[in-house]
């Protein structure tokens, strides 16, 4: 037997040899002031299919482990209507499984299902992180992020972030830029998906795996046509799983706007949106993000056209 | 910073526990070492394997990987809960006997867990759908082929007691 063989298999066995104190906030804000009181020292912890796998390798030693899990009324999904717009709102510990089954997303949102469910194709080989995983979890890095982040930036959807001053509401894609969005130790406390339009949209998230060690590629695309004119009205495409976060293609985009639904241009725009967001990755990832986002906007068409189409 | 112990409530195969326990301490740790409940097989603590898969709240999730604290005031099933009291096995178990779907029996706990948890989810799983959900359950026996058996034996049993 191998010298220090057990001092491993204690560390082993335990989840960490480092101790930690646990704390339970009964509200967000009590978490925040943790987080502001511990700073580095402490992590937040909900689902945990993220940080325990990191504990127990040892690359996250959590002095204290605040749990988000047990404070009350942060798990519904229901429908949101204010003086400026309506739409559904997710409370930041639903699990993806919640998302998953629930009426309300599957009818107003079924992208975000599309990207949960070839999600867990990518990184869960069992349902057990589906189960566990929430979706502020989830978006609390862009690894874990990946496939929803570019699901709810499709869809405009916004973060309601507590604060240690209170709540403030930013963009999907600024969780992911450095420093977050002003305040330090803030907590996502809600989605918020803005309604969308529902005839000649197209909504789509298609995902790409990787092998060898190249990344899983997740694409989603927004396009809306004019029917009247057959034109592209407009056309969004936010791609996920490359570099350090989702990143929506503008020129890519730009070449298809206003134009009608033609074969070439869905290639040039292709081609252009996976040179965007691929920068310097190797010449078979470009490869296949530019065929994945060739897919997702064909498909997209397909939607928007919907009955449309079944009419001729 | 003491790492103080911390008093969960949690139903484990029916049954109700207050217990006192380490927050570092895994569901896993809790069954096996607090509970004897030594049918929840540790194998790679890392949550790629399968084998420690039980239930909490009708949702299958791998022991090893969830904090005791996590599971405070939920109910968990382990493989020893799923036979009645009076030793009556489910349905899922005699066809796992059946098609012998086993060989040494390590991974069989964990294959149990996710197959229940599985089909209490799905009414109809196609032998695609239980191929891509039992992926996280590993055999070193490579016994991939009888325990599909067994669980689509499960389904067609279901199917024809529902005509």
């Amino acid at each position: 037997m191998r010298p220090g063989y057990f001092e491993d298999l204690e560390s082993f066995v335990e989840i960490s040899s480092v101790k930690f104190e646990y704390l339970e906030p009964n509200s967000l804000k009590e978490a925040c002031s943790m987080l502001a009181q511990y700073k580095e020292k402490a992590k937040l912890i909900a689902g945990g299919t993220q940080l325990i796998p990191l504990m127990k390798m040892r690359k996250v030693n959590p002095e204290y482990l605040i749990n988000l899990k047990n404070i009350p009324n942060l798990e519904y999904i229901d429908y949101y209507s204010d003086f400026a717009e309506e739409g559904v709102k997710i409370g930041a510990i639903a699990t993806l499984f919640d998302l998953g089954r629930s009426v309300i997303i599957n009818e107003r949102a079924s992208v975000l299902v599309e990207a949960i469910n070839k999600r867990e194709l990518r990184l869960n080989k069992t349902r057990w992180a589906y189960y566990m995983t929430t979706i502020g979890g989830g978006l609390s890095s862009p690894d874990t992020a990946a496939d929803i982040a570019p699901a709810l930036m499709i869809l405009d959807a916004k973060a309601v972030m507590q604060g240690l001053q209170g709540w403030e509401t930013v963009p999907i894609e600024n969780l992911f830029t450095t420093n977050g969005n002003g305040e330090a130790y803030e907590i996502i406390g809600e989605i918020r998906i803005p309604k969308q339009q529902e005839s000649e949209v197209g909504l789509v998230y298609e995902k790409s795996a990787g092998k060898n060690g190249s990344p899983s590629i997740g694409a989603a695309v927004y396009l809306r046509l004019d029917l009247k004119h057959v034109d592209i009205e407009e056309i969004r495409i936010v791609v996920g799983g490359i570099g350090n976060a989702p990143v929506e293609a503008q020129e890519g985009p730009a070449i298809m706007k206003g134009n009608p639904i033609d074969d070439h241009l869905i290639i040039d725009a292709a081609d252009v949106a996976a040179g965007e967001v691929c920068g310097d990755s190797d010449p078979e990832t470009l490869e296949r993000t530019r065929e994945l986002i060739e897919e997702a906007i064909r498909h997209a068409i397909d939607r928007s056209i919907g009955d449309f189409a079944l009419g001729y | 910073m003491n790492g103080s112990k911390k008093t969960i409530n949690v139903k484990v195969n029916g049954e109700s526990y207050e217990l006192s326990i380490k927050p570092k301490m895994t569901l896993l740790q809790l069954l096996r070492n607090e509970l004897g409940l030594t049918g929840t097989k540790q194998a790679c603590m890392d949550n790629s394997c399968g084998a420690c898969t039980v239930i909490v709240n009708k949702m299958a999730v791998k022991a090893c990987s969830v904090l005791a604290m996590q599971v405070n005031g939920k109910e968990v099933t382990s493989v020893e809960g799923l036979a009645s009291r009076d030793g009556k096995l489910t349905p899922l178990q005699e066809a796992f006997l059946e098609h012998s779907a086993f060989q040494c029996g390590f991974c069989t706990p964990g294959k149990l867990m996710s197959s229940t948890a599985m089909l209490e989810e799905m009414s109809d799983p196609t032998e695609e759908d239980v191929r891509r959900d039992m992926e996280g359950n590993l055999c070193r026996c490579t016994g991939y082929v009888q325990y599909l058996a067994a669980i689509m034996a499960v389904v067609r049993q279901r199917k024809e007691g529902s005509k």
